[in-house]
């Protein structure tokens, strides 16, 4: 099965995503013991599954509890959040597709042009922190894209404010565009240190980010903004303060219990001479389907309606396909646009903390 | 202008109540499950002219005696307490239609009946001491006088989780003649309005003092008409709208917050025995559901003691039962769009742990986020509690219960408990000063009496202004 998936993430039209998304399932069913039992307890069984959508999603937060694996894990990836208590856990028994779907899809939407570049990363090395499936994307990232001179710039402490200021000087005095990859609350912060210490850089042209994270763990004076308005503003100081134009900044939106990653079309578009979208939509690659789904009832919404984000990952091959998100976006002709992430959302209601727009009684 | 629940020339059901000589306002009209509301268009210079004329209002009802005043705010509220009352029937279908609430979900009643007129009068005697102190000064012992009165103008910023609210307060305001201005909660667009025109209806000079003016929350610069003019500004809602308006509040004027709270049952192991726990389940579950869970008096976890004749686990399953049963007698609304999908996240990770043998112990409608109650042996419940779901945790004894309050931080304002008299007094003896607020049986929960401290002190204690004199 494995290597079905492997050549679709290689070849998309190899073969149609449904039949392959149900054989899949077929396959998950039968080896994976925890995610058996949760399509048990729904009554449902390959045999009685004829659309993608019908698979049974499994949601992010079951990942706390089962072990849904089919097979013994060759890593084990775990949740940065801890709210709730305990940290979920993505069980991959082969990294192969993660890395092929990370790597194709990066390539794509951040590196359209095929080149390599000096990379930066404010990111913990994936030696220093094995748990943690963005680590080990980056890596694989400089790996396959970085020139001579990339490096990690960020530790256990932090992240390192003076080297990675003074290697994005060296870059502006030696006109090499570079590529940053970080943790969008640590980007923010590096900022505040730039900021603050009368950092400013030009990078030269070509030079790019690439974030990821959003709101968490960021530390925003008042009240907190709109993940658009936190990603604007975030854009805005990085064009300030390094001299990245907004247009070839691009936000990822990943996690921890899914193989495959979107990204923001800003690049793209830019290389494939189309005006980038405002705010710019979110790409899926071809063997990721997101769906914008009902979470009373888990149908589809109409399309363009907000919903409850569904995602069938064709290289979540060694666990379970189908993962079922608390983030809310809606699907347009463009791409996915992503609207919050209400799990992270502050108290603001009567004790109800997320019933829109109630409060105190 | 003096209101009328519909009006005269054939326009909408208006949602706002000014006082005589105040700016007209422009309005529009919005549709809503077939009512047709008439809604001003707030501008900084109608939010001035409104408070302006409230606070100069005040002197017609200070001169009024205290008997009058309270006389009228009883008979209004028992005009609405009335079987067929129009007002309270348009009130509860337009908090139902924009709220997504069904009316059975949402009742007005328990929110009333703690408001009868004799009620209001027993309170406002236990809060202000002497009661005369409210016509002039009142002498007290020792040869001094006291008056007491309230701010000029109190600004109420309505929310819309729960129906009237804000009715406590305002009758509290009233009754130490300070002129309201509510800005209703967009989930009841007409209570405030209509409970108002029933006011002014009662007592002339209530009609100069009461005013409804909606408007979009965090429009800085009509709430800075409005606080221009105010000397009080209590605000329900969530915390970022309550941290809002606090950083906008002028110094001189007093700011009551009544931010996000939530309530809480304690279940002792003597009240954990067959036929007994049934009583307590069924009221557990209809405190659980009323209002749709979203009051800051919904329980939204129980503490089940364990070493009754009943085990935890096993009133789990009681509960389990009586909640579907009250469940379609209390409808559930629309949650929302992110509650709905934390709700599922939290549900989604709870049936993981029933299928990996964590003790846990699920009832729900299939897939369904109708309803839903939770046991589980460790996990503790979530913030985002999740949509109507009422969850149990066991607890080894009650004793335990304070430091598990504690630790939500002073958001647990309210206990419904079931067990003998001794063992509740010793429970509250140990609440005291940790933020809960009421103690109250399962049943009576949602239905508190006037004199319950909400936020920990009553309005009076909060507003009222004294003036003593000594000789």
């Amino acid at each position: 099965m494995q290597e079905r998936v492997l050549k679709f993430l290689a070849l998309p039209g190899s073969e149609p995503f449904e039949s392959l998304a149900l054989d899949l399932f077929a396959y998950q069913y039968a080896n994976n013991p925890a995610y058996r039992s949760w399509c048990d307890s729904l009554g449902v069984a390959p045999g009685r599954v004829a659309a993608v959508d019908d698979i049974p999603a499994v949601p992010a937060q079951a990942f706390r509890e089962l072990d849904l694996a089919c097979g013994p894990p060759a890593a084990e990836f775990r949740t940065s959040g801890t709210s709730g208590g305990g940290h979920g856990r993505h069980l991959v028994p082969s990294l192969e597709p993660y890395r092929a779907s990370a790597l194709a899809w990066f390539g794509r939407c951040v590196m359209p042009e095929g080149w390599k570049l000096r990379t930066l990363a404010l990111a913990v090395p994936p030696e220093k922190r094995p748990s943690s499936s963005l680590s080990r994307m980056l890596g694989w990232v400089i790996g396959e894209f970085g020139e001579p001179g990339s490096g990690w710039f960020a530790g256990e402490d932090g992240v390192a404010n003076d080297r990675l200021a003074e290697a994005l000087l060296d870059a502006a005095r030696t006109g090499t565009p570079v590529l940053v990859l970080a943790a969008s609350a640590a980007l923010a912060r590096f900022l505040s240190y730039c900021e603050s210490s009368g950092v400013a850089v030009r990078l030269p042209g070509g030079s790019r980010l690439m974030d990821t994270g959003g709101l968490k763990g960021a530390v925003v004076p008042g009240p907190v903004p709109s993940l658009r308005d936190f990603q604007a503003g975030l854009y805005r100081r990085v064009t300030s303060v390094l001299g990245i134009p907004e247009d070839r900044c691009v936000n990822e939106y990943g996690m921890t219990e899914l193989s495959s990653q979107l990204y923001d079309s800003t690049v793209l578009d830019r290389h494939e001479g189309r005006e980038p979208g405002s705010p710019p939509l979110k790409l899926a690659p071809p063997w990721l389907r997101v769906t914008a789904v009902d979470p009373a009832t888990l149908r589809p919404v109409a399309p363009g309606e907000a919903g409850v984000l569904r995602f069938t990952d064709l290289a979540n091959a060694g666990s379970v396909l189908a993962v079922l998100t608390e983030d809310i976006g809606r699907i347009l002709p463009g791409g996915l646009e992503l609207l919050g992430r209400p799990a992270a959302a502050e108290a603001r209601g009567c004790g109800l903390d997320l019933a829109p727009r109630m409060a105190a009684g | 202008m003096r209101a009328r629940p519909r009006a005269p020339d054939g326009g909408g059901l208006r949602t706002f109540l000014f006082p005589e000589g105040s700016a007209e306002p422009e309005v529009a009209f919005r549709e809503l499950n077939g009512l047709t509301l008439e809604e001003p268009v707030p501008t900084p210079g109608l939010a001035s002219s409104v408070a302006r004329h409230l606070a100069a209002g005040r002197s017609a009802l200070v001169a009024e005696r205290t008997d009058t005043v309270l006389r009228a705010l009883g008979e209004a509220v028992a005009e609405w307490l009335a079987v067929g009352s129009p007002d309270r029937d348009l009130a509860e279908r337009s908090f139902s239609a924009a709220s997504g609430v069904p009316r059975a979900t949402a009742p007005f009643g328990p929110l009333l009946e703690p408001a009868m007129p004799g009620a209001i009068r027993d309170w406002v005697r236990e809060e202000v001491m002497p009661l005369e102190a409210l016509d002039g000064f009142a002498p007290r012992p020792g040869g001094c006088a006291v008056r007491a009165l309230g701010p000029r103008l109190a600004v109420i910023v309505a929310a819309g989780n729960v129906p009237l609210a804000w009715l406590p307060v305002l009758l509290a305001c009233l009754a130490m003649r300070t002129p309201c201005l509510v800005k209703p909660a967009t989930e009841d667009p007409l209570g405030p309005a209509l409970f108002a025109a029933t006011l002014a209806r009662r007592l002339p000079s209530l009609a100069a003092c009461v005013g409804v003016l909606p408007w979009r929350g965090g429009d800085e610069e009509v709430e800075a008409a409005v606080l221009a003019e105010a000397g009080a500004l209590i605000a329900f809602g969530g915390d970022a709208a309550v941290r809002s308006l606090a950083r906008r509040v002028p110094p001189e004027v007093r700011f009551v917050a009544r931010g996000p709270r939530f309530a809480a049952g304690v279940v002792s192991r003597e009240s954990l025995a067959p036929g007994r726990f049934e009583r307590v389940a069924g009221a557990m579950a209809r405190d659980a559901l009323l209002y749709d869970g979203r009051g800051c008096l919904s329980p939204r976890v129980v503490f089940l003691e364990k070493g009754g004749i009943l085990e935890p686990s096993e009133a789990a399953r009681v509960l389990g039962g009586v909640m579907e049963g009250v469940a379609r007698e209390l409808p559930a609304g629309r949650p929302g769009l992110e509650w709905a999908a934390v709700t599922r996240g939290t549900l989604g990770r709870l049936k993981a742990r029933s299928l990996s043998g964590k003790g846990t112990f699920l009832a729900a409608p299939g897939e369904g986020l109708e309803w839903a109650f939770a046991f589980d042996p460790e996990l503790p419940v979530p913030e985002p509690a999740p949509y109507r779901t009422l969850w149990a945790t066991p607890v080894r004894d009650i004793a335990e219960v304070p430091a598990l309050v504690r630790a939500r931080g002073g958001r647990l304002h309210a206990l419904a408990f079931a067990g003998p008299d001794p063992r509740r007094a010793a429970l509250a003896a140990s609440l005291a000063g940790s933020g809960v607020t009421l103690i109250a049986p399962f049943g009576r929960l949602q239905s508190p009496p006037l004199s319950w401290p909400n936020g920990g002190s009553s309005p009076f204690a909060e507003l009222l202004g004294w003036t003593r004199t000594e000789r």
